[in-house]
């Protein structure tokens, strides 16, 4: 139980913190400022919808930072392999 | 009347809207939680790191400054909690309840002084984003009242904490400027810099 909503938030904050990462780096109203908002908007609905967030759980605030902050380094780090993946076309 | 109980009759006039409009509540139970709010801040201090600007170095200072408060704010409720025991109010009083039932002490409201000590650190690097991060803070703050599980005092004293905790950490100029110089030379060490 834990383990999957932990699970669930990695997913969230992966594809959240990748969306946003795109549209800091996009030109203004680019492909990939859209890319990078339906992105963003897809985690939110995905997270939310899929399942009530107003339960308890033993997950702890120091894990969701741990969990927030491993997840944006693999955004980074995916955001690196998409933009040379596009220079390379 | 004493201060507790305008407290108590605020926090009792706020929460008698629940169950009145679906949509309103509908809302107040999306934003409520750990993950929308602090997830939504944190995105925006993300962005400011990334985004190409001019002033690129005050916006990085950020991620530190926003960081550090939160560490400080966060020790300060915790120390706080030893010695502070309030109630939740849905313990105390005929509460509507759309969250679940924290155990922790209500006073201060952990979740505002996080919130808004994110939101301040952003409003200091950039007006227009602190603004929308404030507006979440504020959201945050009320929702957690509007939902049974804060005083409004918990929530007004943790966000003068979250804010008052950033204007100190602020002050320390150099251990913000060393903290955003580590992150760079660690993302470019590590060759995570998508900018360059």
């Amino acid at each position: 139980m834990e383990f999957n909503y932990l699970l669930d938030y990695f997913l969230f904050t992966f594809v959240a913190s990748f969306g946003a990462i795109q549209i800091a780096l996009s030109k203004k109203y680019s492909a990939r400022t859209l890319f990078g908002a339906f992105l963003v908007i897809s985690a939110y609905w995905w997270f939310f919808a899929s399942r009530n967030r107003n339960v308890h759980t033993i997950v702890e605030g120091t894990q969701l930072f741990f969990v927030f902050s491993f997840s944006t380094v693999l955004a980074i780090v995916a955001t690196k392999i998409f933009t040379g993946a596009g220079e390379r076309k | 009347m004493n201060w507790l109980n305008i407290d108590r009759a605020l926090f009792l006039a706020i929460n008698s809207f629940v169950g009145k409009v679906a949509v309103f509540d509908s809302l107040m139970r999306l934003v409520v939680n750990e993950y929308f709010v602090p997830v939504s801040l944190a995105l925006i201090v993300l962005y400011l790191w990334f985004a190409p600007r001019k002033n690129r170095q005050t916006q990085r200072k950020t991620l530190p400054l926003a960081a550090l408060s939160v560490g400080l704010v966060d020790v300060i409720v915790t120390f706080s909690n030893q010695f502070i025991i309030r109630e939740r109010p849905f313990q105390e009083l005929a509460a509507k309840l759309l969250f679940y039932k924290p155990t922790d002490p209500s006073f201060p409201s952990n979740a505002a002084a996080v919130s808004f000590a994110i939101a301040t650190a952003i409003f200091i690097a950039n007006k227009k984003l602190g603004i929308v991060a404030i507006i979440l803070a504020v959201v945050y703050g009320f929702s957690r009242v509007y939902a049974g599980v804060h005083y409004p005092s918990d929530v007004v004293v943790g966000s003068l904490l979250g804010v008052f905790g950033v204007l100190l950490v602020r002050r320390f100029k150099k251990l913000i400027q060393i903290s955003t110089e580590l992150i760079q030379k660690i993302q470019t060490k590590t060759n995570l810099d998508v900018n360059s």
